[in-house]
C-alpha cells in the first residue's frame, strides 16, 4: 500500500508536473488569502494585511520551494537536471569534451588489452583436470642428464 | 496563545497533523489553527513546515485531499485521513505514549 502510494506519487510528480505545480500554487495562495481576509476583517488595511500575512507565512515562493524539496522523486529530478547541465557544459567546450573522451577511450582500451593478456596467461587455469600436475618432457643424453640433475 | 515557539521534535509534526485532522476535514490554515488549539498555543506551525508535511503525508498515503470551499468562500485544498492514516495515527500515538512515559520516568530518576 505504501509502496504503491509512493510510486504513484513519483509518477504524478514527474509526468503531471504542471498540474501538481498549479495545485500547489493555488493551495499556498489560498492560505495567504485566508490569513489576509482575517486581518482585513480585524481592521487592518488591505495592503498591510497582505504584506504581514506573506511575511508571517515566510514568503510565497519559499513555502512552495519547501514543499518541492520534500516531494518524492525530487532527488531523481535533481539527478536528471544535473545530467542535462553536464551535457550542456560538454557541448559548450568541445575541445575539453574530445580530450576527455579520447583519454577515457584510450585508457579503458589499454587496460582492457593488458588485462585480457594477463588473464589468459596468468590468471585462468588450464582447461583440463589437475592443471598443476602438467609437466614437461625433454630428451637428453646420459651426459647432459647427469650435468642437469647434479648427480654422478 | 503564548508567543513562545517550541522547536518541534522530529516526527512530532506528522503525529500532530494526523491528530489535529482526526475525523474531520480541514484546509492548511485550519490544521495549523487546530494544532495551536489542541497544544494550547505551544506549537505554532508555519506554512513552511506545514505544507511540506501535508504533501509528504499525502504521498505516504495517510492523507487524501480534495478541493472545496472554505468558511469564507475561498477555494481551498482540504485534507482528511485515509484508512491507513487512521491506523498510522493509532500506531504513532502508542509509540509516543511509550516514549513520553519512559522520558518522564528517566528524568525523575536519581
Amino acid at each position: 500500500m505504501r509502496v504503491f502510494s509512493r510510486v504513484s506519487a513519483v509518477l504524478k510528480n514527474i509526468f503531471r508536473k504542471r498540474q501538481v505545480e498549479r495545485s500547489l500554487d493555488e493551495e499556498v495562495r489560498a492560505y495567504v488569502d485566508m490569513v489576509t481576509d482575517e486581518r482585513i476583517a480585524a481592521g487592518t488595511p488591505a495592503v498591510e494585511a497582505r504584506r504581514t500575512a506573506l511575511v508571517d507565512a515566510g514568503g510565497f515562493e519559499q513555502v512552495k520551494q519547501a514543499v518541492r524539496d520534500d516531494r518524492t522523486g525530487t532527488n531523481l529530478e535533481r539527478l536528471w537536471q544535473d545530467a542535462r547541465f553536464g551535457m550542456r557544459q560538454l557541448r559548450r567546450n568541445p575541445g575539453f569534451t574530445v580530450t576527455a573522451i579520447l583519454t577515457l577511450a584510450l585508457s579503458i582500451g589499454a587496460n582492457t588489452a593488458i588485462f585480457s593478456i594477463v588473464n589468459a596467461l596468468l590468471l585462468k587455469s588450464l582447461p583440463y583436470p589437475h592443471p598443476e600436475r602438467v609437466g614437461r618432457f625433454i630428451r637428453a643424453s646420459r651426459e647432459k642428464w647427469r650435468r642437469m640433475s647434479g648427480t654422478t | 496563545m503564548s508567543p513562545k515557539q517550541t522547536n518541534l521534535l522530529q516526527g512530532t509534526l506528522d503525529l500532530l497533523i494526523l491528530k489535529a485532522i482526526g475525523d474531520g476535514e480541514f484546509h492548511g490554515l485550519g490544521i495549523s489553527r487546530r494544532i495551536e488549539l489542541i497544544t494550547q498555543g505551544t506549537f505554532q506551525v508555519k506554512p513552511g513546515s506545514l505544507f511540506p508535511a501535508l504533501h509528504r503525508l499525502e504521498e505516504a498515503g495517510w492523507l487524501s485531499s480534495f478541493w472545496g470551499d472554505s468558511e469564507n468562500n475561498r477555494r481551498a485544498k482540504f485534507y482528511r485521513l485515509t484508512k491507513t492514516g487512521r491506523s498510522q495515527l493509532e500506531v504513532e500515538t502508542e509509540q509516543w505514549s511509550t516514549i513520553a512515559l519512559a522520558m518522564t520516568n528517566a528524568l525523575k530518576a536519581r
